[in-house]
């Protein structure tokens, strides 16, 4: 008699049952769910890159703004005196090897002695 | 296997038509396992959220012989997110009864989803693994993420759990029956 089967055996059969009937959606209509979904999930991604390139940009942008900026007024830099503006004694040269290098030199008459 | 194991191989090099090959075989099965885990309602986009999940992880697959335990894995872990994110489900004994008797407790006729819905989502993964697919205990173990001993907890605990709703039920069944007779149907 099919009442006296075991209730749990009983349920487990009309759960097979119940499983396996076909899913609402096919198998090939479900996978093209699926592909459709993964295509999505792929578009969704690339803002993120570009985001992220552009956060990087302006990172850059930042950081080459802060070095000229935060680095304050240049050293003057040695202004070169005419050689005229020199004031020079009788028997003194003044030589300047470059910009930034003078050469003082004085010319004694000789007192003795081989030169 | 070979044949599925070549197209595996082939999806993880993002070959996406090999990888929809997979799910097209798959998905009667998952949606079988995300019925008994959550219900009719949900099953269908849970196993769609699980097989991207799946997509996305591809390259995590070592052996791709181990590809249909792997995604039942993730299709269980998707059910069970799922199931956490819902409202708490009302206990079986607050559900009223239909007002025909006849038609909750007939022979062989049960609510499968509204008797299901009394264990815990875990217990409903483990008890559909073992009645429905037939799996060993470490295969089960394997495609949930937990050890076998763990697995053998949770099924007998699910079993102990259905015994107290239908035994009830099936106790109820006979007392109709007996007073079919008694009245001479």
């Amino acid at each position: 008699m099919k009442t006296d089967k075991d209730p749990l055996i009983r349920f487990e059969e009309a759960w097979q049952e119940w499983v396996q009937r076909p899913p609402e959606t096919s198998a090939a209509a479900g996978a093209e769910r699926v592909a459709a979904a993964v295509r999505a999930s792929r578009r969704r991604r690339r803002p993120r890159w570009i985001m992220a390139t552009a956060a990087a940009a302006a990172l850059l942008v930042a950081g080459f703004t802060a070095h000229f900026v935060l680095r304050g007024p240049t050293p003057p830099v040695p202004t070169v005196m005419a050689p005229a503006a020199v004031p020079l004694g009788a028997g003194e040269v003044l030589i300047w090897l470059d910009d930034d290098t003078p050469l003082y030199m004085t010319f004694q008459e000789p007192t003795g002695g081989t030169s | 296997m070979d044949a599925e194991i070549s197209v595996v191989r082939m999806a993880q090099r993002g070959d996406l038509p090999a990888f929809t090959s997979l799910v097209e075989g798959h998905w009667t099965r998952l949606v079988g396992l995300a019925r008994s885990i959550l219900g009719d309602a949900d099953a269908e986009d849970a196993v769609q959220d699980g097989m991207v999940a799946v997509w996305q992880n591809l390259h995590r697959l070592k052996d791709p012989a181990a590809f249909t335990s792997w995604v039942m894995r993730i299709v269980s872990r998707a059910c069970l997110r799922r199931v956490r994110s819902r409202k708490p489900l009302v206990p079986l004994a607050a559900v009223p009864e239909p007002s025909d008797r006849r038609s909750a407790t007939g022979v062989g006729n049960f609510d499968v989803e509204r008797v299901l819905a009394v264990l815990a989502p875990r217990q409903r993964a483990v008890m559909h693994l073992t009645v429905i697919e037939g799996m060993t205990d470490s295969e089960i173990g394997q495609a949930l993420g937990i050890n076998a001993a763990s697995v053998r907890s949770h099924r007998r605990r699910a079993r102990n759990r259905l015994r107290q709703v239908l035994v009830p039920a099936a106790a109820a069944e006979h007392q109709l029956v007996a007073s079919s007779w008694a009245r001479g149907r």
